[in-house]
């Protein structure tokens, strides 16, 4: 069992409070739905997780059967990042690279363990999985937005890391890809995964809320 | 290592895409360099002796365009985020898009140099000497520009302050690489010396260049 806690968070942007003192916790096998009206730090706590912000106190542990293997704190902000995938608004695609090109360097740029003749095969492999194999060769720029999500997604079963962070993911998506993402998710969550979803609507997978309320 | 020459080699990968600013430099430079004896017209003794100031000021320009899109382009599409929680501390990401950058513009300009020279009048010392002194400076003018690009990274329109912040800090190198090519012409002193000080320069303005870009990157928040 894989857990993420955090404790007596305080995150702050430009000097201005978001939350304060927060804790919360999420297990493998149940999503963490992260709501609150705009503005509230949604996107900020995710971020946060993903080592891009660095909290103003307190601390988030990651730890699997109870012994730890990662903390994020205001001293060390990145050491976490390594074990998350973070998917946020901007899909982190470069216009002229074809989505297997930039497949390709995404794995090469994770230190991908697996041999170099492998590396293609797993590239066709996760495009297939998000139905882009038939646009493997195009350049991104040729994409659609929801297209693009897709392989933002791509990028996620890739490499496999335990914690996914999910900045409102069904944006974009038509009805198939939606049901494509939650299946992704599903599937990560029953793999031992952590899965943290920021979102304005109800989740299609088990989870609890984490409400963070009106903006300070 | 694998995740720096990675970043390296999308770099270079994009900078020959259709859009990806490679090789405009260069474009720009050999622009310069071509029209300047048809404006300072055919006095060859005065082109030789103005030829070093004007293809150093040319690579001093050029390697400032596309400067603007170093980190911005990544910021903008979110890869920036990505790379920077990725395996590579900030300083090595910085090096190697540093490193991407000036091969695509530093050292195209360093070898066309002793070629365009040639419609400048330089003589064979000055030509080789020219070559040389980019070799050495133009690393520095690269590192120098990127710290300039990280401050002004998520501003619109940034990169018209790019130059603002990064010329004065690139006179230094300016002075003495005019300085080694022009020394066989003036015979007051051996080159040696002008391209030693501007070897330690430019040691110092890489170092100090990747430093500050890294830490104004980490700090965008």
């Amino acid at each position: 069992m894989t857990r993420l806690e955090a404790k007596a968070l305080t995150g702050a942007r430009s000097g201005r409070i978001l939350f304060e003192n927060l804790h919360f916790s999420s297990v493998s096998g149940h999503a963490l739905a992260i709501t609150g009206p705009n503005g509230v730090g949604k996107s900020s706590l995710l971020r946060m997780i993903a080592g891009l912000l660095p909290p103003e106190a307190g601390q988030i542990c990651l730890s699997r059967k109870e012994s730890p293997i990662a903390t994020c704190s205001p001293d060390e902000p990145a050491d976490l990042a390594r074990h998350c995938h973070y998917l946020g608004h901007r899909d982190a695609l470069k216009p002229a690279l074809t989505p297997s090109e930039t497949l390709k360097f995404w794995l090469d740029f994770n230190g991908n363990p697996a041999p170099k003749a492998e590396e293609a095969g797993r590239v066709a492999d996760a495009l297939e999985q998000v139905g882009l194999d038939h646009a493997a060769h195009f350049p991104a720029v040729m994409l659609s937005a929801g297209q693009r999500r897709r392989l933002g997604l791509a990028r996620l079963i890739l490499i496999r890391r335990p914690v996914w962070l999910l900045d409102e993911p069904a944006t974009a998506l038509d009805e198939q890809g939606q049901s494509l993402l939650w299946t992704l998710c599903r599937t990560h969550l029953e793999q031992d995964g952590v899965l943290l979803v920021a979102t304005h609507t109800a989740l299609p997978v088990p989870s609890t809320r984490l409400d963070l309320g009106r903006p300070v | 290592m694998r995740a720096f020459w990675a970043v390296v080699r999308r770099d270079l990968l994009l900078a020959t895409r259709i859009g990806g600013g490679g090789l405009t430099g260069l474009m720009f430079f050999l622009s310069l360099i071509v029209l300047a004896p048809f404006a300072i017209g055919p006095d060859l003794n005065l082109l030789a002796r103005i030829g070093p100031a004007l293809l150093w000021i040319a690579a001093l320009l050029s390697s400032l365009l596309g400067l603007d899109r170093l980190f911005q382009a990544d910021e903008e599409d979110g890869s920036l985020d990505l790379l920077q929680s990725g395996p590579l501390p900030m300083l090595a990401l910085v090096a190697a898009k540093c490193l991407a950058h000036w091969l695509t513009t530093g050292l195209p300009l360093a070898l066309a140099a002793p070629i365009l020279g040639l419609l400048l009048a330089l003589s064979p010392d000055q030509l080789s000497l020219m070559a040389l002194g980019l070799l050495i400076g133009t690393p520095a003018l690269t590192a120098i520009g990127a710290a300039g690009a990280a401050l002004t990274v998520s501003l619109r329109r940034g990169g018209l302050l790019i130059p603002v912040i990064a010329m004065p800090v690139m006179v230094p190198i300016l002075i003495f690489g005019v300085a080694s090519a022009n020394a066989p012409l003036l015979g007051m002193m051996a080159a040696a010396t002008p391209l030693k000080i501007l070897c330690g320069l430019s040691l110092a303005c890489v170092t100090l260049g990747l430093v500050t870009a890294s830490a104004a990157l980490q700090d965008r928040g």
